[in-house]
């Protein structure tokens, strides 16, 4: 049997990424761009990349030339900022296959590098970010400040222009409602504890976003070394809610779950939210050792469930009604094969 | 827990109101808090000890003296601070030098800090961002000299010296230790 934790504290972490902004010098900033100069920003990038020795791994998308849902699902999948989707007549993305590796140009600034990979592995998420950045820089540099360092087009986030994060499942601090202090905690060590989606209204499956406040005044080296120190800490207080759970009533914990489990499994129509709570409940499930799905078939199924990627994958424009049940087939489809781990 | 009149800042203060048929209960910031307190009379700050009091009454200063917007344009984008004020980004690079005293207050608020100690552009690039700076303290010193502030222009002119000097050794391939601290370089190898 194959384990189904994969990647370092996958139980609790889907990703690290790491995201950094830069400007070219001499040109205008986003409020100020125009469509022909923002093909400059695309141009510069295009040379830079595809003249790398893996240049060959990236495509350029322009948002303009793709479909809605297209556009939408490279959101869902992180492998670009929801942000970009706001300025859909200039931006364009360097993506590569696997999502690892992005280069967002004219978001709301000129360029966002961009590491994401699965499990906690900061250190290679941003060694990624930074080689595509170098990569750039050695034939156009970007802004630099002797006194703010890297330049944004929002003056706040001057400096190292780096937004480093780690994507956490937290059902069990969720459910003991001790998110709020686990934030508190975070805050004082300059992190910033949030729900996941984007709207940051309601939490979705129990996925929350660990990621840096400051960028100024420490290096990136600091600031990474601080983003693990309190995600570290995020993991061991779940860990621990995690088995305070199973502590107090095994059984009914594994019931709750396996239930869960069995709606998914056996639904014929699935909304997203109800998705994302048998989903949030399965992997939870997977964590205490009740099932055997390797998370990374989870994770990578609760990206093409969303609401954009179920269409594309879909292939065809679907109502919401048919979407639900499409997504009902899918999960079953994906799922089957592995059975009760007891 | 986000203050839940701005939904900007981090809450501080836990308000609870209590009526005869009702109790309502809110999360502010500090800045909402001092706004909240100018519509409720019967509130007296006073009370509140130490470091509570001090946080509570910075922001009400401030809002009475209820920040003037600067009147001042960038003469290369046309940006005006005004417009930044209200979308919060900036035009172009040069934006950050005619709005410079206030993204100072701004990014120490924000930040904290003032001084970047992360990574450097490279060797070809540290020569543009040397341009960039002297360019920049000239406009700066311009600026001294017609504020006559004397002092600061000869520092400013100093630096420019040192800037320069700098930027000579890198044209001789000789560059030596520049004159910023290098805290962190390279970083990306493994």
């Amino acid at each position: 049997m194959i384990d189904p934790i994969q990647s370092p504290e996958q139980d609790v972490v889907l990703f690290s990424r790491v995201r950094i902004s830069r400007n070219f010098a001499e040109i205008p900033f986003a409020p100020k761009l125009t469509k022909e100069i923002s093909e400059a920003v695309i141009e510069r990038t295009r040379e830079a990349i595809f003249q790398m020795p893996r240049g060959k791994a990236f495509s350029l998308k322009r948002l303009a030339d793709m479909d809605q849902d297209d556009r939408v699902r490279l959101a869902e999948h992180g492998f670009i900022s929801r942000r970009l989707l706001d300025n859909v007549s200039q931006a364009a993305a360097f993506l590569t296959a696997n999502g690892r590796a992005t280069v967002m140009c004219n978001e709301e600034d000129h360029l966002r590098f961009q590491g994401l990979l699965p499990g906690m592995r900061m250190e290679k998420a941003a060694q990624i970010a930074f080689e595509l950045e170098e990569t750039v820089a050695e034939n156009h540099p970007f802004v630099f400040d002797s006194q703010w360092g890297y330049l944004t087009a929002n003056p706040t986030k001057v400096g190292t222009g780096m937004r480093a994060s780690v994507i956490l499942h937290l059902p069990a601090l969720a459910q003991a409602e001790q998110i709020k202090s686990a934030a508190e905690n975070a805050e004082k060590q300059g992190m910033q504890l949030s729900s996941l989606n984007a709207e940051g209204t309601e939490v979705q499956g129990a996925l929350y976003l660990l990621s840096n406040i400051a960028t100024l005044g420490r290096s990136e080296e600091d600031i990474l070394d601080a983003l693990v120190s309190a995600a570290e800490q995020l993991i061991d207080l779940e860990r621990d809610a995690r088995e305070e759970s199973e502590q107090k009533d095994a059984l009914a914990l594994k019931d709750k779950l396996m239930r869960s489990f069995g709606q998914m499994m056996f639904a014929q129509m699935l909304s997203v939210n109800d998705f994302m709570q048998f989903y949030s409940d399965a992997r939870y499930a997977v964590s205490l050792g009740y099932l055997s799905i390797p998370l990374s078939v989870l994770d990578g199924l609760m990206m093409d469930m969303q609401p954009a990627s179920i269409v594309v994958r879909a292939g065809k424009a679907i109502g919401e009604r048919e979407a639900e049940i499409l997504r009902a087939e899918f999960v079953r489809e994906a799922l089957m094969q592995f059975e009760e781990n007891s | 827990m986000m203050c839940e009149e701005c939904g900007l800042r981090p809450a501080r203060f836990h308000i609870v109101t209590l009526s005869s048929d009702a109790k309502a209960e809110k999360n502010l910031c500090p800045e909402c808090m001092a706004k909240a307190q100018t519509q409720m009379p019967g509130l007296d700050m006073s009370e509140f000890a130490g470091f509570l009091s001090n946080m509570f009454s910075q922001h009400l200063q401030k809002l009475k003296k209820s920040e003037p917007i600067p009147d001042i344009m960038c003469n290369s984008c046309g940006m005006t601070y005004e417009q930044f004020h209200r979308d919060g980004l900036l035009g172009c690079v040069h934006c950050y030098d005619a709005f410079r005293t206030p993204l100072e207050a701004l990014v120490q608020r924000k930040q904290g800090y003032q001084q970047h100690l992360g990574r450097r552009p490279g060797r070809i690039s540290r020569e543009a961002a040397l341009r960039m700076d002297i360019e920049r303290m000239h406009r700066q010193m311009a600026k001294a000299i017609e504020e006559e502030d004397y002092e600061r222009a000869a520092q400013l002119r100093d630096e420019i010296r040192s800037n320069q000097s700098a930027l000579g050794q890198i044209g001789h391939g000789q560059e030596t230790a520049p004159s910023w601290p290098i805290t962190h370089e390279g970083g990306a190898e493994a």
